[in-house]
């Protein structure tokens, strides 16, 4: 058969634990067949093409609320493994003092994957695209790793250990990323350079953090820059650090800097670009870069109000903290659009599959309406609310649904008589339907959006459908639908 | 009820629900609410599962299949082969490709069967009691294959080496060419002042409809093997499959649900055969339960065709004022393994090149080769925007060689009324490219100073660098033909039935039956409107039903920007039959119609001479775009789209075709960059392949519409959805070369492709 046709790794057993040592005996207990998940936005991608091939267990992080904490100390943010990149995005002391990291989370993907995916995640997950890592490697951050045998800390520096590969053990889990925080004399960004605006893997990525001496702010102490998609890992430019100590941020500093960093990359040609590119635009980057941050504009493009597609929630999980053991053919019951449905169906199944081909047979109203267009999270077209945030059902296992509420488009139209909400009927009005197997993502998107602002400009309309694509109408008369029922339309609200 | 450009209105609900209006679709309400049912969405509990599975090898030849373990495995039904396949071949427009690939002949069959000349070339179909127990089985067939020499691209297909399909007896890959051959070549060299040459790489394009394909099959009660699909043309997919299983075609049945978008990449067969085949065999050992099968986006993107990739290499003569004097081309597009509609493709390929002009002189020499790579096909402008990419880019380059204005180059030459086009035919009555150039130009001020550069960041955390950004415009038209072509028998049939009292005067309600396919652009709605408008009935007393060939006729396909102008006309007729028999009296009054346009010709095989259509719109596009010359990132600010429609059926459905037609041929033109080697696709995912999101589109798309009635189209209507994706890319082009003064013969314009040509032009990023 067709390699892309090859069935994925299969998962036998889904467990969510309530506690941390529950998780650490399973893992303990897996022996390798076992592999922890949280936002599982890579893992089940990574499962479904084949790899991690051995595991058979998902020991699911979610259920223990405590892992998701962001707490300062001392001047350090720790993160736990439950962090999403929407968190960090909506915490102001992480957009303060860790603002390369809060710009990296803003970049990633669109909202509802930044509603599942976390920065625990992203550093395991150990790919050089992977945005949050030349943030937390230039913010010179820790990483505790945890296991039944103890715990141990590593700098990020020296977490990654070649392409995809990281030094965590098959019965370790990250329970604290510890970020020290940027303060007067300590700052720093973000830029990426995607092929698109969003739902883009970087092409070339990097982090730099300036530290100036507190009696010459205008002199470069020490200067850190991490370049991802340049090589196997995401590196450290010692050239780049040794170019700017010492030295005043002028134009001769920022050209023997830009020559630093270039040093440093040794990309290879892909399918989003040539090595050649990379070069050239790692230069761009860093030189814009510190332009910026010569002129302390870093903060000047950051978003005053975020949108992350939170609903009327805080963004935090609402589901009871009870455990869970799902093996296959066992039932999953959740509260679908207002009614408890129970269907039996694989571990391995996504919400997405759970909905369409277990839940649809067994509800009193279909559940087809969820649609499948890529089964990565790139489309958007499965967009569903989940304890009332908006995320991807193909990038959601089922057993995370046990036990908690999910919206569908079936669940938005008034259930007692049927009229159609607001924005379904705007979608109508502007003729903002084709094909329309897009439409379903799109509202579950947009009434989240709403919900959450309910004054939402263009700007922040394209934000919040930023994870959906439609291929029919250009999505111009979806954006109108959204004005015609936005309170603030003509950006009056903004 | 009119709606001309200049009193273009707002999208909106609207009370008058007949022609020139904008009613909700009808499709709306089931699609905001998610009751809308997709292929398979209706598939019963029990339902069987069916993987069809694909060969994997670009070309090979099979030396020995073991089904036996599959067969074997828990859950499986059946396993399906070659020798299960009674006609073991298929095709559009030609057999040459089989069902399924195996190693023995079968029935009538003249298509080799034991070569897979295509990755996803299918080997079998495994069904069984659920998805997981197919797929397991599937990775249980075993196939030993002989590898033969893959022939990966143009280039290795044109050293002929190695044959795709030695059994054609060509003994070369090429296998379709077409000339033309008009006026004194060498004549025209001699009154050029100035020549303009050029070699163009032409991209694959992937439709990325949202819906992966999907079938559902079963025999029902009538014991017809029916298949639920979407795809363009009913009646084309029951004579494929009938062909394929040797049936009468009165025993094959196709049904249309929703439609997940098409955009031409639904016209050949993807699922309705194989699963025809399944239900068929099933049912012959008294199974009857449906077979369901859904494709993955990857097996989607691997398993069906693109637009072609090619290279023309072209030569135009002009006059110092701008007149064109000669043109010569040579075409080669990239058919694939399989031909597909890659003739016709190549035909209309061949019929642009030229451009929207008159051409007193031309040499034109186009080809088509097999290769190992995945098939070329339909897809929205069908061969139009690969030539009018070259011939528009051509032109441009004039105007710029002469430092002429690119408008009026093209006002110059332009096709109008009367024009001999360059087939040595007379173009079909209705030509308005003058007017449709004109009302492009002035709604986009093309003939005023281009406001200041705007300033835009390529980076979502840094400001905008003024320094490297340069902004430019450009311009660009078409024209393509409406309905089929080159002497291909075009109709459409439609049902029309008038209900009322038997002696009452008023209809009071209508039924329509048309076959024609809604694939998202809104016929259906369309086809309502049409009938309520030919009936007098209003809108909401209209009952359609729609795309079943056990209920309804022959409506040709969705495609070739052919539906609303043939339906429109059957419809006509209809209601005229139908009223006719209401005067005499019959209850209900039943009109059955079949519209036939005039004729179409073939061209002369020496001379390209003859009238391949009988109708064309015409469209021209104006855009204004912002470079990053450091990154090669690009914004478009502003696209200007105008289009005679000849007459607009329902207003906010055509902006949506301009509108999404623009935005799909932004992805052409800038980001869509589908990369294919040694017979494989890349990047087969949303997640390499990418296709604009919300925040990359053009920030505004000025939809500028007239309405010149073409005198064949019902109320005037004229094809009008495939134009917008036309000269997009062309105009692009132009608007880049305009903002940094260099041309770019190849896209789609990725930032590295546009830094790359800008640094061999020596044009070195703002800190170069």
């Amino acid at each position: 058969m067709h390699p892309l046709q090859r069935p994925g790794t299969a998962v036998r057993r889904y467990l969510a634990p309530t506690s941390l040592e529950d998780v650490l005996g399973a893992l303990a207990e897996g022996d390798g067949r076992a592999r922890v998940i949280a936002g599982g936005t890579d893992l089940l991608l990574e499962l479904d093409r084949g790899a991690r091939s051995g595991v058979d267990t998902l020991v699911d992080l979610s259920r223990i609320p405590a892992l998701g904490r962001v707490d300062v100390a001392d001047g350090v943010a720790h993160l736990g493994p439950l962090v999403t990149h929407n968190h960090v995005v909506g915490d102001p002391d992480l957009v303060s003092g860790a603002l390369p990291l809060a710009q990296a989370c803003w970049e990633i993907g669109a909202p509802p994957l930044r509603n599942r995916a976390t920065v625990a995640g992203n550093l395991v997950t150990a790919s050089p695209a992977n945005d949050t890592i030349s943030a937390l490697l230039a913010l010179d951050a820790n990483v505790t790793l945890t296991s039944a045998r103890g715990s141990r800390t590593v700098p990020v520096d020296g977490f990654h250990t070649g392409f995809r590969q990281s030094v965590l053990a098959p019965d370790e889990i990250v329970t604290d990323i510890a970020v020290p925080l940027l303060g007067p004399g300590r700052r720093g960004l973000f830029v990426k350079l995607g092929l698109r605006r969003a739902q883009a893997i970087s092409v070339v990525h990097l982090s730099i953090v300036l530290e100036t001496d507190p009696g010459d702010p205008a002199t470069v102490r020490s200067a850190r820059l991490a370049l991802g998609s340049v090589a196997p890992t995401v590196v450290l430019s010692e050239t780049f650090a040794e170019a700017l100590q010492g030295r005043v941020l002028d134009d001769g500093a920022i050209a023997d800097a830009v020559a630093g960093a270039v040093e440093t990359a040794t990309p290879i040609d892909d399918i989003r670009a040539t090595a050649a590119y990379r070069r050239d635009v790692v230069a761009v980057m860093t030189r814009r870069a510190l332009e910026v941050l010569r002129d302390g504009e870093e903060r000047a493009t950051w978003p005053a109000r975020p949108v992350m597609l939170w609903g009327r929630t805080d963004g935090r999980a609402g589901t009871a903290p009870a455990p869970s053991d799902i093996g296959d053919g066992d039932a999953i019951t959740a509260t679908v659009n207002g009614s408890p449905v129970s269907a039996a169906g694989a571990a391995g199944d996504t919400l997405l599959g759970w909905l369409r081909d277990r839940a649809h047979l067994e509800s009193a109203t279909s559940l087809t309406g969820t649609k499948e267009g890529c089964a990565e999270g790139e489309c958007g077209a499965c967009t569903v609310h989940l304890d009332g945030m908006a995320v991807l059902a193909c990038m959601v296992p089922a057993g995370r649904a046990h036990g908690a509420a999910v919206t569908t488009i079936e669940g938005l139209a008034d259930a007692d008589t049927g009229a159609l909400s607001p924005l379904q009927q705007a979608f109508v009005d502007r003729t903002a339907v084709q094909c329309g197997y897009c439409i379903p993502g799109f509202l579950m998107a947009g009434a989240s959006l709403l919900a959450e602002r309910p004054d939402a400009d263009r700007n922040a309309i394209c934000q919040g459908l930023a994870g959906n694509l439609c291929r029919c109408t250009g999505y111009y008369p979806i954006i109108e639908a959204h004005e015609q029922v936005s309170t603030g339309r003509d950006g009056s609200g903004a | 009820m009119s709606a001309a450009g200049a009193s273009w209105p707002e999208r909106g609900p609207s009370d008058v629900t007949g022609v020139g209006a904008t009613p909700p679709r009808i499709d709306a309400p089931s699609k905001v609410t998610g009751a809308a049912a997709y292929p398979a969405e209706r598939a019963p509990a029990g339902a069987l599962h069916a993987k069809v599975v694909f060969t994997g090898q670009p070309h090979a030849r099979l030396r020995a299949l073991d089904v036996s373990a599959a067969e074997a495995a828990a859950g499986v039904v059946t396993v399906l082969t070659a020798a299960d396949v009674p006609v073991n071949e298929y095709g559009l427009t030609m057999f040459d490709q089989p069902v399924l690939v195996g190693l023995e002949h079968t029935g009538r069959s003249i298509v080799r069967c034991d070569t897979s000349r295509w990755e996803a070339d299918h080997l079998a179909v495994v069904v069984a009691e659920s998805v997981e127990a197919a797929e397991a089985a599937a990775g249980l067939v075993v196939a030993e294959w002989d590898q033969l020499p893959v022939v990966a691209d143009l280039d290795d297909a044109l050293r002929g080496e190695v044959l795709v399909h030695p059994e054609d007896g060509l003994g070369t890959n090429v296998y379709s060419s077409l000339r033309i051959r008009k006026g004194d070549i060498e004549d025209g060299w001699r009154q050029a002042d100035v020549v303009v040459a050029g070699t163009y790489d032409l991209p694959y394009q992937e439709h990325a409809y949202l819906q992966p394909e999907a079938a559902m099959s079963w025999v029902d009660e009538a014991g017809r093997v029916t298949v639920e699909v979407a795809g363009q043309w009913t009646h084309e997919d029951q004579e494929q499959v009938a062909h394929a299983l040797d049936l009468p075609v009165d025993q094959v049945r196709i049904v249309y649900p929703a439609i997940g978008g098409a955009f031409g990449g639904r016209e050949d067969m993807s699922l309705q055969i194989v699963l025809a085949l399944a239900s068929w065999r099933l049912a012959a050992r008294g199974e009857r339960r449906p077979v369901v099968c859904r494709w993955s986006r990857e097996e989607s993107m691997v398993g069906h065709h693109k637009r072609h990739r090619g290279r023309i290499e072209t030569r135009w003569g002009a006059t110092r004022d701008g007149r064109i004097t000669a043109v010569e081309a040579d075409v080669h597009l990239d058919a694939g393994a399989y031909n597909y509609t890659s003739n016709k493709v190549l035909g209309n390929c061949h019929l642009t090149v030229a451009g929207a002009y008159e051409i007193p002189n031309a040499r034109i020499d186009s080809h088509l080769l097999y290769t190992n790579a995945v098939p070329g096909g339909a897809f929205r402008g069908f061969g139009a925007p690969q030539g009018f990419f070259v011939a528009e880019c051509q032109v441009n380059k004039i105007a710029a060689s002469l430092d002429l204005d690119p408008v009026e180059v093209r006002r110059l030459n332009c096709l109008r009324e009367g024009s001999i086009g360059i087939t040595q035919a007379v173009m079909p009555e209705g030509v308005t490219l003058p007017e449709v150039i004109d009302a492009c130009a002035g709604a986009s001020r093309f003939d005023e100073p281009l406001a200041a550069r705007r300033a835009f960041s390529p980076f979502a955390s840094l400001r905008p660098s003024a320094a490297s950004v340069r902004s430019g415009r450009g311009f660009a038209c078409a024209f393509k033909n409406v309905g089929f072509s080159f002497g291909f028998p075009e109709r459409c049939e439609a049902e029309v039935v008038l209900h009322g009292d038997d002696d009452g005067l008023l209809v009071e309600r209508v039924d329509l039956h048309h076959a024609g396919a809604d694939v998202g652009q809104g016929a259906h709605t369309a086809f309502l409107q049409m009938a309520s408008e030919a009936t007098g009935v209003p809108l909401d007393a209209v009952t359609g039903h729609f795309s079943d060939t056990a209920r309804t006729g022959d409506a040709g396909s969705a495609s070739a920007s052919r539906l609303t102008f043939m339906s429109g006309n059957s419809i006509l007729g209809a209601a005229e039959e139908a009223e006719k028999r209401w005067l005499e009296g019959d209850r209900p009054a039943v009109g059955r119609f079949r519209y036939i346009p005039p004729p179409t010709e073939t061209l002369d095989p020496d001379t390209g001479a003859g009238a391949p259509n009988f109708a064309y719109g015409y469209t021209a596009q104006a855009v204004e775009l912002s470079v990053d010359v450091d990154t090669g990132h690009i914004v478009v600010h502003r696209v200007v789209s105008a289009h005679d429609v000849g007459r607009a059926i329902n207003p906010a459905q055509v902006r949506g075709q301009v509108e999404g037609g623009v935005v799909q041929a932004h992805g052409y033109a800038l980001s869509e960059h589908l990369q294919v080697a040694g017979g494989r696709v890349l990047n087969p995912r949303l997640s390499t392949y990418l296709i604009p999101g919300i925040l990359d589109v053009p920030e505004l798309v000025e939809s500028v519409v007239l309405e010149l009635a073409d005198p064949l189209g019902p109320w005037g209507a004229r094809g009008m959805a495939e134009m917008p994706l036309i000269p997009y890319a062309p105009a692009v082009v132009a608007a880049l070369h305009d903002a940094t003064g260099v041309w770019f013969d190849s896209f789609p314009l990725t930032p590295d492709r546009v830094v790359a040509g800008l640094r061999a032009a020596g044009i070195c990023g703002s800190h170069g």
